[in-house]
């Protein structure tokens, strides 16, 4: 389990790098094409865009990993009480999740016959990143839970 | 009712560290269930449309070119030339630090990303040279709030999605905002810093003058690189930002040659990363400005603000109080994305030039970056400081009220912020 993690972490880490340098090549191709050679390309923002959407629903799952979301880091971390509201927090979180990945999912069902503008490919395709990452983002939750609980009962054990 | 629930819900998850997207998407999905609109298929869709825009795509571009300048070391090489510069005279170290931080802004746009480089540089040094790790924090994210302000604006950049603003319009209005709050802060350094002796600054040993200044002037190029492109429509900003991208793998990589493959990947995930956490409150807050509009709460806001004064100046004081409060209590991003649809039309109805408006809410919000209990920069300084944040917090008022003069003078004076984009012909 802990190596399935691992390789699917490496493979998620190397999409978001290669995703975001491939934004940043095609749209100085683009600038490239507008400015020097007068004749702009079709492709490159709508490609750069799904792949922005790519990166940020990956990342949403690797942030959570790192616990690197951007939220309020006031309250003492070794209370208990304060570790099960956590717990509870997250597990709502975790349901947000399910609901949108099960959005995500009867969006890219109901989507495979309608191609993109410029690449043509399936809108199906970026909607189906939404799932994948919520479910990914399910597990990364539903570890950062067990360490919340598992803290707050051996604190509670603690003399 | 529902929106009275759904404020509780969020002050609460909020308050118990749920992320910040989450506790924002939680409490529109809650709003919408509970009042019947909408489904999961209706709500990915409104996440998956907030995302995908040609204006976000200068997010991760910023971001990136931010990075790549941080990891090729163009910190410590500002730090020098402004040390060269401004390092001699009377409370020098102050003035390299709001130098620095000014100079960093016209390449980044990022206040958080700012005040963490630049931090860990300058408090260190400053300490050294003695003056208070309390001041030298205080006065490192007091400087960093004008990284949003001037152009590049990863804020700006999000400011554009609901308003459908031009992204180079409020750059450019942001400029002599930016130039004030410094010269302001700056007059204060001068008050704060009168009885500092003068220490023998300016040059660190083995680094010739002529090193410093060629060090340098690459780096300050990159700012030209984007106002310049902006001006009158040449680029839009998400071009100017992948030029941008591209000249800083160019002196990261060819000209400093700071970072090596290893390196380089990692700054390209950590932009990537960062990227994900901006986008996915920007996913959240969209539907979360849906759930308000589905309730109305702009028209009644509008309402409000009519029925207590039909006085432009009230309102504007109204929104200065109001958003100096919320800033002490959310991020910028959601604050701008759930906020500003509801105070934006009520501006216009006062008569206010949107892209004005824009500038006050950004310098408004920037204030509150600064302010506890809830200021992500407060958060950082007091960590790289190792000070507490009450400690620091102390040192930071009478900055709050540099900081506040400066707000005050660029709400009621519209022409600070509207005069450049006027002369480039970026408005009417």
């Amino acid at each position: 389990m802990t190596s399935l993690a691992f390789w699917v972490n490496r493979i998620t880490d190397a999409i978001l790098v290669l995703g975001i340098a491939v934004i940043a090549a095609v749209l100085v191709t683009q600038v490239f094409c507008r400015y020097v050679l007068h004749a702009a390309l079709p492709w490159p923002e709508e490609l750069a865009q799904i792949l922005l959407v790519v990166i940020s629903f990956l990342g949403m799952y690797r942030a959570f990993g790192k616990d690197q979301h951007i939220r309020i880091d006031w309250l003492p971390k070794h209370s208990r009480p304060v570790r099960l509201l956590r717990a509870l927090s997250l597990l709502l979180v975790a349901g947000f999740l399910a609901y949108i990945g099960l959005g995500g999912w009867w969006l890219a069902t109901g989507a495979w016959d309608q191609p993109t503008t410029a690449l043509r490919l399936p809108t199906a395709i970026p909607y189906l990143i939404m799932p994948l990452a919520c479910l990914l983002s399910i597990a990364a939750v539903a570890a950062a839970i067990r360490t919340a609980l598992m803290a707050s009962s051996r604190s509670a054990k603690a003399p | 009712m529902i929106t009275a629930l759904v404020v509780l819900l969020l002050v609460f998850l909020l308050a118990v560290e749920t992320p910040v997207a989450f506790a924002v998407g939680l409490c529109a999905l809650a709003g919408l269930l509970i009042g019947g609109f909408g489904n999961a298929a209706a709500a990915a869709q409104r996440m998956y449309a907030g995302m995908n825009s040609y204006g976000l795509l200068a997010l991760p571009l910023f971001i990136l070119a931010g990075n790549l300048l941080v990891a090729g070391g163009v910190i410590q090489r500002l730090v020098d030339f402004a040390d060269l510069v401004v390092g001699r005279i009377r409370g020098g170290l102050a003035y390299v630090n709001l130098v620095s931080n000014l100079m960093m802004a016209g390449v980044s746009g990022s206040a958080t990303a700012d005040t963490a480089a630049l931090g860990s540089v300058m408090v260190p040094m400053m300490r050294s040279r003695g003056y208070t790790t309390d001041f030298a924090a205080a006065l490192t994210i007091s400087g960093a709030i004008i990284a949003p302000i001037i152009p590049p604006s990863l804020i700006m950049v999000i400011y554009a999605i609901p308003t459908r603003l031009s992204i180079g319009a409020m750059f450019f209005a942001g400029i002599l905002p930016g130039l004030l709050i410094f010269a302001l802060l700056t007059l204060y350094v001068a008050y704060a810093c009168r009885n500092q002796p003068v220490l023998e600054g300016g040059r660190r040993p083995g680094r010739s003058l002529f090193r410093s200044i060629l060090d340098a002037v690459p780096i300050l190029v990159a700012p030209v690189i984007i106002v310049g492109g902006v001006r009158g429509g040449v680029f839009t900003a998400t071009e100017a930002a992948a030029v941008l991208c591209a000249y800083a793998l160019f002196l990261t990589c060819v000209l400093y040659r700071a970072v090596d493959l290893t390196g380089l990947a990692k700054v390209f995930r950590d932009s990537a990363l960062t990227t994900a956490t901006v986008m996915i409150v920007v996913a959240t807050s969209t539907l979360f400005a849906w759930f308000l509009a589905i309730e109305s709460i702009p028209q009644a806001v509008t309402a409000l603000f009519l029925s207590i004064s039909d006085n432009r100046y009230v309102f504007l004081i109204i929104v200065n109080i109001f958003l100096l409060f919320v800033g002490c209590f959310l991020d910028t991003v959601p604050a701008i994305l759930i906020f500003v649809p509801i105070l934006q039309p009520v501006a216009v109805k006062f008569g206010i030039d949107p892209i004005h408006f824009s500038i006050i809410v950004i310098v408004n919000l920037m204030v509150g970056l600064n302010t506890p209990p809830i200021g992500t920069n407060l958060f950082v300084i007091s960590s790289i400081s190792g000070r507490s944040m009450a400690a620091i917090t102390r040192a930071l008022l009478p900055l709050y009220t540099v900081k506040i003069v400066a707000l005050l003078l660029i709400t009621y004076v519209p022409f600070i912020s509207l005069w450049l984009p006027r002369a480039a012909g970026l408005i009417r």
